[in-house]
């Protein structure tokens, strides 16, 4: 009896022996996942989270950009057919750019909360990734404020930091100007800190190295953070300029960035100099992006499939065809290719006529689309900040906040310069595979041309007397620059400045829009799933429409 | 040896994680000495007694000692006095002492035999003991194992060994009772020693059937307070099922079964007493000889069609199935039983002394079946009335280059032909695909093929895409029964291939059972199993046959023309185009109606290959000890372990002077189950009416998988070099790996009071790693209750048994693994390492399991002499705290959190009759009919939510769960309504409000059963069964597009004047082309007249009556067409009106047919066999009625669960295979 009584207790001992509480423990973690993270580690994270809408992926242009502001700015062609000019309410896609947004934001707040975790040594010691997270957070934040006015943002994204509580997450909406006015405070701030951390030792070997090592934007440069930070300023006091509450603030910001290069560098085709506009022929590399070939960063873009979306969407305008053409830019043959029906001759598709003439148009073969050697390239850089887009901001500066013609022209021709010499060089390293239709020949655009172009009687600064006429050659570089690769800007330079002057056939059957939409509906995730901040925001939806005007529009 | 002992818990006990292990273990301690000390009491002290009465009869004061001791009397009543009265004060008496007095002056003598029995007899009878030995066989002459023989009237006895063999020492002159659940009783009188053969008769099964329960436990069914449904072999076996639960339909009430078509290697969808999760698993726990084998859901929404783990069992090996239906009877299984439990019990080779030899061989045949309706009257293509709507231009040619009358022209080899139209190059457009072209005239016309033939509808052009499945499956077993041992051997060699084109597969399964009994308290089971399976291309979903625009077949193509040109003459895969580059220009491919994903679908099929090569072996070892006459404890190890090697072998389908091609994949899965169980069962008298039964044990199971795969990428760098060297770019490679751990404590009290009235409770306290430490450890209680109305009062006699039952009990589901985690993810961008938060779900440590509690009441018996049986039960399960991915707006940081959010209950009916209608000495017929009526409702969602949407079909149709709503609810738009009627917009067509949706069905069906008959006469048997399912319904998609297109009869409807068209002229208004109703032979500005309009009764926007005519093709192909409009787009789209083909899917079929000849006695006899029958079978047969007639009723079965899991639905047409009907013989032999 007792040896039976023994061998079952072995026998149980070896059976329960098995499982341990240790062992539930080690079970419970996904092995592919971690439960834990490190600031810098967090901080790529969150800056890689944004990618897909700053590498020119298939789905912005599929999803959002074909039916939207490609076509608001008349970049790209569409049909004159009923509600063109609606960016489509409770369309599921369409909340991508929404969805994409809230995603990178978790990740930022995901970022401050384990940064706050660190102990207060820490965080001084870290203090440069902070400072560089709230400079790209703030650009993507810009471009969200400027398609749908005010969002969730302070409030936002908390769902880590209270630990699943949901009750506690349910964000509210902060005001427009709120985020306008908190983001200028704080570039302004870091602009300072940054400067003082450029100097030499001002950041340990260790940090510069750590830092070094995650950040795949700028591979560790300060320099470069600081023109981020610098050139962001401009662009964000530039588009609030003409609101009475930013108007002043813009005038003497910008005025204290441009007059100390030294303390505020910005990207400006590698000047370093005070009212010195570079545009050298390697002045576009003075910008804040990555290029594909000789990064480390590995990716490919994919923009040509979403662009051509349902069909024909790469087909080109015939505003932008004509403009091009009779002004022998440069770039006609670098951004276009003729229709195969037309070889030789680019037709860009008239945005006047009926919707019915314009699709047998576009399914004939005469329409010229964008050149495959550029909106099919995989090698398409991850692209923040530009200098001509910079140059051109300064021009608009100095011709509408603080006039000075002169510098106005310079800032305005060495932006053309850059421009040309950037999508020459997207061209040139494009390893597109498609064969280009219709019969034309390419040529890298030579200094001569460049000149030519600038110095055309419809281009030429010179020939522009008035301040209309000025804005319109502004507006119409920055249209031509912007094009379909920065459709947030572009979208937002010609609902601030009203330039260059389209013209768009009105959309009688539409009860909502009849010219193009000034903002982006709210989504009907936020409608459903986040009522009340949203009835709160929307004077219960009534506000929810896409005529309402952002804050810096006229 | 104790001090030993003492030292290796001290050991152990410095561990702290052994706290738990040790308080488990002193409950076992405890129970073992307990027991012992409890059997030292019986087996070495006489038991005292202590009685004061007076004035009592004889009879009496024995049944009074009986209550109060183990003591039994065993006594003729004629030899005891009547009237002797005595009176007795005694106390700390022996049995003797009180005998001895009680006896005094009579001629009463006893005796105490070694099992407490007290014999009493007069002076005339002698007081020896016997002792009788027998066999106990059946019907048939095979020996009954675990045959009782009890000495009447006491209750003592023994059973029958594996041989059927008995040997009991009694009193002579008693009387013996024989008896064997399932057969009627005999009842004998032994005078002297003597060996004697009994023969049992079949009796009424059900009234005493033995039925396994949770944990492997076998219970007297009588006894058990829940209902459960078994399924023996020979139904399972009857008409060569490709798996062990498809041979189940309408067997089992509550449960729904639904196999995805596609041949054996198939996943099959169980469903038990309604939907009980509404994002999760929803397939039921498997055990097989009680321990769990892998089993999970299945998908076949990646393009292969997946099976789950049940399929792989293999039908000729098992003995039963036993279903657990409500959480009372699974409740032992905790939180892993939330939907259910199949118990499987393989053949043990128990039975027949000696050795015998069963064979089984059959060999059946799937057809293709069931098939769209295909309309046979016009081709490819569309005429100019399309064309002119679809541009918006009516001045505009026909599109696709097409003539008005819808044909092409081309010029080949120098010669003009016509051709259907050129649908090659064309992709991104879709009207190429319409079937809207030319009435078949039999005129020549170039094909592209580059044959010219008769424009005619091709017959079985799509059948010829697919095979004949030949199917053999051919099983031997050895039995071998000693005193001391049962051995089965089985071996069973199946062949069985697909529909799909080339897909086969070969299963060799080997199963080796061994019982020994070692010593008469000690039994030893092992059971190995062995599976090696190859599956060779397993089939492929139609989705490029049906559900893509380019691929759809029609009857003027012909699936045997794409078997001959999916490749060149060189080997290489097929070239469109003219002037494309190709060894083989004049092969290239460039005019006509090709379907190229179909071509390329056959390019799939017949030039990769996809071999998977599965080994699973799976081991049991139970060891069973009986301490002493109320104790026992078993103890179980398993393991089932699976390795499947994968290879997939893209074949080069380029030059490689013109480009990169093919690949090779090599993949593994390795999937190990450990588990381990142990029980101590105590079992005792307490008094003479009441026994206890008591156990505990604690289960443990640990789940291990590592799935790899590595494959070439860019190409291989020589053509059809099948190894990883010969990648192009870098190798691409994946590797994810699980564990899962999970344990138990259980404890079960039954009491029985009589053999009619019983009552068990059982209570489990389990834990899971799937769950945060800390906050892992839940607990399951249950109770039931039967009553034996027929054994308890005297019922009329037409009632021969009548029961009534109750039970309540809790079960749970944890979240899966690894779903609770709150987690980074970790990724790398190009060199710079990263992380980031996990958002969609959010995990959550604070996560609960579900739980459903669930209660029954049944009543079951058996009247008019056991000519009908009923078994009714009723129902009510609640599933609370539903594991849900709860939607958030994503400005909270996260997409959705995982949250216990929501609860739904189930109430339903499950009815099962079982009749004789005819039963002669010849002829007998039996039927068996089964009915569940199940009510599904959503009783809340996250609080405030009022519903939640699962997923979209095309992005149209809402797949919603909605409070107050059995789950699973399809909305789709409505028309909007002008003044209360209809809509028309410009065009003609309907314009729907996609801001007001509305319901269109629901994906739960109102009743599922079946009807079984088993017809016998003379050595003939025929048994044939049919089942059913009412209501739910499916998303049609694949059908809808096929009417979007033109393919289906219904769309001939208005094609012309004779099939109802409407004559119409187009003219321009408001720049929309219209069409405008006339008589007229031409219209008045000379526009042609055509006669294939429709007139949607209906008012425009202004509210006048529509006197818009659209032309029917536009009218199909916008109406039922899929567009790019989501689920409530206002957009440009005008809207689909997809609701149309969300369809109720009713059925009756007649599921299969079984007729058999089994040679009669003599015969078998003569060639020493106890049975050889011989049968045909089918199944598939034919539809009684059903409400879909474009496809099969299950042939929407592509992943587990209803509608959505997951987010990915479990309904799609485009993801399994055709249905077929199947046909076969069968040979069975036992010698």
């Amino acid at each position: 009896m007792k040896r039976i009584l023994l061998y079952h207790i072995i026998l149980l001992m070896l059976v329960f022996a098995a499982c341990s509480k240790n062992k539930f423990g080690d079970y419970y973690q996904n092995p592919a996942s971690t439960s834990t993270t490190t600031v810098e580690k967090q901080w790529t994270g969150f800056n890689y989270a944004s990618f897909n809408y700053e590498s020119f992926q298939y789905t912005p242009y599929f999803s959002e950009w074909q039916t939207t502001a490609l076509n608001f700015t008349q970049v790209t062609a569409y049909e004159n057919i009923a509600h063109r000019y609606e960016p489509i309410f409770q369309y599921a896609s369409v909340d991508d750019k929404w969805t994409n947004y809230y995603n990178f934001l978790s990740q930022y707040k995901n970022f401050l909360s384990v940064y706050a975790g660190e102990p207060a040594a820490t965080q001084d010691l870290y203090r440069i990734f902070k400072i560089t997270a709230d400079i790209h957070f703030y650009d993507q934040t810009q471009k969200m404020v400027d398609t749908y006015g005010d969002i969730p943002w302070t409030r936002a994204g908390l769902i880590t930091t209270n630990e699943g509580n949901i009750a506690a997450s349910y964000a509210s909406y902060d005001k427009a100007t709120d985020i306008y006015e908190t983001m200028l405070d704080s570039l302004k701030a870091h602009a300072a800190e940054l400067n003082n951390l450029s100097a030499s030792n001002a950041l340990t070997s260790t940090i510069a190295t750590i830092f070094k090592n995650q950040d795949f934007i700028n591979q560790g440069s300060i320099l470069k953070w600081q023109k981020y930070c610098n050139s962001l300023r401009i662009k964000m006091l530039m588009r609030v300029s003409g609101t009475s509450q930013f108007s002043s603030r813009a005038n003497t910001e910008i005025a204290s960035i441009l007059a100390d290069p030294a303390t505020y560098p910005i990207c400006n085709g590698g000047s370093t100099a005070a009212g010195v506009f570079g545009s050298a022929s390697d002045g576009y590399q003075d910008g804040i992006y990555l290029s594909p070939p000789s990064s480390k960063v590995a990716f490919t873009s994919s923009l040509y499939t979403g662009l051509f979306g349902w069909g024909y969407g790469d087909r080109a305008t015939k505003v932008m065809i004509d403009t091009l053409v009779n002004n022998n830019d440069p770039r006609l043959n670098l951004l276009f290719q003729p229709g195969s029906g037309s070889p030789g001759t680019f037709i860009g598709l008239d945005e006047s006529l009926d919707g019915a003439t314009q699709s047998s148009l576009l399914q004939g073969t005469i329409i010229a689309g964008y050149n495959y050697y550029l909106s099919n390239s995989s090698f398409l850089p991850v692209l923040y900040i530009t200098s001509q887009e910079i140059q051109l901001l300064i021009a608009d500066y100095y011709t509408n906040i603080t006039p000075n013609p002169g510098l106005a022209g310079q800032a305005y021709a060495a932006a053309i310069t850059n421009s040309i010499n950037w999508y020459s060089w997207l061209y040139s390293i494009s390893d597109n595979t498609k064969p280009i239709y219709g019969s034309y020949t390419y040529s890298a655009p030579t200094s001569a041309a460049i000149s030519n172009y600038i110095n055309g009687s419809n281009i030429s600064w010179v020939n522009a007397t008035t301040i209309a006429q000025q804005n319109e050659l502004i507006g119409l570089q920055k249209w031509i620059n912007y094009n379909i690769f920065q459709p947030n800007e572009c979208w937002s330079e010609l609902r601030r400045t009203g330039y260059p002057i389209l013209k768009f056939v009105p959309d009688d059957a539409s009860n909502i829009s009849q010219q193009p939409s000034n903002r982006f509906y709210y989504p009907v995730n936020e409608v459903l799933y986040n009522t009340a901040n949203y009835n709160a925001a929307t004077n219960n939806g009534a506000n929810n429409i896409p005529t309402t005007k952002i804050f810096w529009q006229h | 040896m104790k001090k030993n002992k003492t030292a290796t818990l001290n050991i152990l006990a410095t561990s702290p994680e052994l706290k738990r292990l040790f308080l488990t273990m002193k409950i076992s301690t405890f129970l073992i000495l307990a027991a012992c000390i409890q059997t030292y009491a019986n087996g070495f002290a006489q038991e005292k007694i202590d009685l004061s009465v007076k004035n009592i009869e004889l009879k009496k004061l024995f049944s009074m000692i009986e209550k109060k001791t183990d003591y039994h009397f065993l006594y003729y009543d004629a030899a005891i006095p009547q009237h002797k009265k005595v009176d007795i004060q005694m106390s700390d008496a022996s049995i003797e002492e009180v005998l001895d007095k009680a006896f005094l002056n009579t001629l009463l003598k006893y005796k105490i035999m070694n099992n407490n029995l007290v014999v009493i007899s007069s002076a005339g009878f002698s007081l020896v003991d016997i002792i009788v030995k027998g066999l106990v066989t059946d019907e048939k002459n095979s020996p009954l194992v675990g045959a009782s023989i009890k000495i009447k009237g006491t209750g003592l006895g023994t059973t029958s060994n594996a041989n059927g063999e008995f040997s009991l020492k009694i009193p002579a002159h008693s009387t013996i009772v024989i008896s064997h659940v399932g057969y009627q009783p005999m009842e004998m009188v032994i005078d002297k020693d003597e060996t004697i053969n009994i023969q049992l008769q079949p009796g009424n099964k059900v009234l005493e059937d033995v039925v396994v329960t949770a944990l492997g436990i076998s219970k007297e069914k009588r006894a058990l307070g829940y209902a459960t449904s078994t399924i023996k072999s020979d139904v399972i076996g009857e008409a060569g099922t490709p798996n062990v639960v498809t041979a189940l339909y309408g067997d089992i009430p509550g449960v729904k079964i639904s196999a995805a078509p596609g041949g054996a290697t198939s996943g099959v969808n169980v469903i038990i007493r309604g939907a009980s999760s509404i994002n999760y698993q929803q397939q039921p726990l498997l055990i097989i000889d009680g321990v769990p084998a892998r089993n999970g859901d299945f998908n076949s929404n990646n393009g292969r069609i997946g099976n789950n783990g049940i399929a792989e069992i293999n039908p000729e090996d098992v003995e039963s199935v036993t279903v657990l239906k409500g959480a009372a009877a699974a409740a032992l299984y905790g939180s892993e039983a939330s939907n259910g439990v199949i118990l499987i019990t393989t053949k043990s080779g128990k039975g027949k002394k000696g050795f015998t030899t069963e064979f089984n061989t059959y060999y059946d045949e799937d057809h293709i079946a069931y098939m769209p309706q295909f309309q046979t009257v016009r081709g490819p293509g569309h005429t100019i009335d399309y064309s002119t709507l679809h541009t918006g231009n009516i001045n505009a040619p026909n599109e696709n280059g097409l003539d008005s009358a819808g044909w092409d022209h081309i010029t080949y080899n120098g010669q003009a032909y016509r051709s259907l139209v050129n649908s090659i190059g064309s992709a991104g457009s879709t009207t190429p695909n319409l079937y809207f072209g030319p009435v078949y005239d039999g005129k020549p016309t170039l094909y592209w093929d580059h044959q010219v033939r008769p424009y005619l509808p091709q017959k079985n052009g799509y059948a010829d895409l697919w095979q004949t499945a030949h199917n053999h499956t051919t099983n031997i077993a050895f039995t071998n029964n000693t005193d001391k041992t049962t051995t089965r051997f089985s071996y069973t060699y199946a062949h069985t291939e697909g529909l799909s084109i080339t897909s086969r597969n070969d299963k060799h399964n080997f199963s080796l059972n061994n019982t020994f009994r070692l010593t008469p308290s000690l039994t030893v089971q092992t059971i190995i199993n062995y599976f090696n399976w190859h599956i060779h291309n397993r089939p492929t979903g139609t989705g490029n046959l049906l559900l893509s625009f380019g691929g759809a077949l029609g009857p003027a193509d012909n699936g045997k023309w794409y078997r001959n040109e999916y490749q060149t003459s060189l080997g290489y895969k097929y070239v469109t185009g003219k002037t494309t580059n190709s060894l083989t220009p004049d092969e290239n491919i460039w005019f006509g109606n090709l379907k190229t994903n179909t071509l390329d679908y056959v390019w799939d099929r017949l030039a990769n290959n996809e071999d998977e090569n599965e080994n699973r072996i799976n081991g049991i070892l139970k060891v069973d000890l009986k301490l002493n006459k109320d104790l026992n404890f078993t103890v179980r190890a398993s393991t089932d372990i699976t390795n499947t090697l994968t290879y997939q072998k893209q074949r080069s389908s380029l030059p490689l002077a013109l480009g990169n091609s093919g690949a090779y994949i090599v993949g593994t899965l390795n999937d190990e189950i450990y588990y381990g169980d142990a029980r101590l069962n105590y079992t005792r008298n307490l008094t003479k009416n009441i026994n206890l039964n008591a156990s505990a044990g604690y289960t443990v199971n640990y789940e291990k998988t590592l799935n790899n795969s590595i494959s070439t990428s860019g190409g291989l760098s020589v053509e059809n070099k099948f190894d990883l060297s010969a990648t192009i770019n870098p190798l691409a490679a994946s590797s994810a790996q699980g564990y899962l751990l999970k344990d138990a404590l259980f404890g079960i009290v039954n009491v029985s009071y009589k053999n009619y009235l019983y009552a068990e409770g059982t209570l489990r306290q389990d834990r899971t790693s799937t769950m945060p430490p800390g906050n892992n450890t839940f607990y399951y209680p249950a109770v039931n209750v039967s009553y034996i109305l027929s054994d308890a009062f005297k019922l009329p006699e037409t009632i021969n048994y009548l029961k009534v039952r109750a039970s309540y009990g809790m079960v749970g589901n944890y979240p899966g693994q690894y779903i609770s985690n709150v987690s980074y993810g970790l990724a790398s961008v190009g060199g710079y390492p990263y992380t980031t938060v996990n958002t969609g779900p959010y995990g959550n440590v604070n996560i609960k399991p579900e739980r459903r509690h669930e209660a029954e009441a049944g009543v079951e018996g058996q009247v008019w002499k056991n000519r009908l049986g009923f078994d009714i039960t009723y129902y009510y399960n609640k599933i609370t705290g539903q594991i849900t991915n709860l939607t958030l707006p994503y400005t909270t940081g996260a997409t959705s959190i995982l949250q216990n959010a929501g609860s739904l209950s189930n109430a339903g009916i499950e009815v099962n009759l079982t009749a004789t209608p005819v039963r002669t000495k010849n002829f007998t017929w039996t039927v068996i009919l089964n009915v569940t009526h199940n009510t599904n409702k959503l009783l809340s969602l996250a609080s405030g939510q009022s519903e939640m949407l699962l997923g979209t079909f095309d992005g149209e149709v809402a797949y919603k769960a909605k409070v107050g709503r059995p789950l699973g609810d399809y909305w789709a738009p409505t028309i909007y309504q002008t003044k209360g009627q209809n809509t028309i917009n410009a065009n003609g067509l309907y314009l729907l409000n996609y801001q007001q949706l509305q319901n269109v069905g629901n994906s739960q069906e109102k009743a599922v059963g079946g009807i079984r008959n088993a017809l016998k006469y003379k050595n003939f048997g025929l048994n044939f069964s049919v089942d059913f399912k009412i209501g739910g319904s499916e998303s049609t998609t694949a059908l809808q597009w096929l009417t979007a297109l033109g393919y289906t009869k219904n769309t001939l409807y208005a094609m012309d004047a004779a099939h109802g068209g409407i004559s119409y002229y187009q003219t321009v208004n408001n720049g929309a082309v219209q069409g405008v109703q006339t008589n007229a032979g031409i219209g008045p500005q000379g526009q042609t007249v055509y006669h294939n309009g429709i007139l949607l009764k209906g008012v425009q926007l202004d509210g006048t009556p529509n006197t818009v005519v659209v032309s029917s093709p536009y009218f199909y192909r916008t109406e039922f067409n899929s567009g790019d409009a989501s689920l409530s787009s206002v957009g440009p789209t005008q809207g689909d009106l997809e609701y149309l083909y969300v369809a109720t899917n009713t059925y009756f079929k007649f599921r299969e047919i079984a007729f058999s000849y089994t040679l009669p006695t003599p015969i078998l006899t003569k060639i020493h066999a106890t049975n050889l029958s011989l049968s045909v079978f089918g199944r598939n047969l034919f539809y009684i009625y059903r409400t879909i007639k474009d496809a099969d009723a299950e042939q929407f079965t592509s992943a587990s669960g209803y509608g959505f899991q997951n987010g990915s639905p479990t309904s799609n047409l485009g993801n399994t295979n055709p249905s077929s009907r199947s046909y076969g013989v069968m040979l069975r032999a036992n010698f």
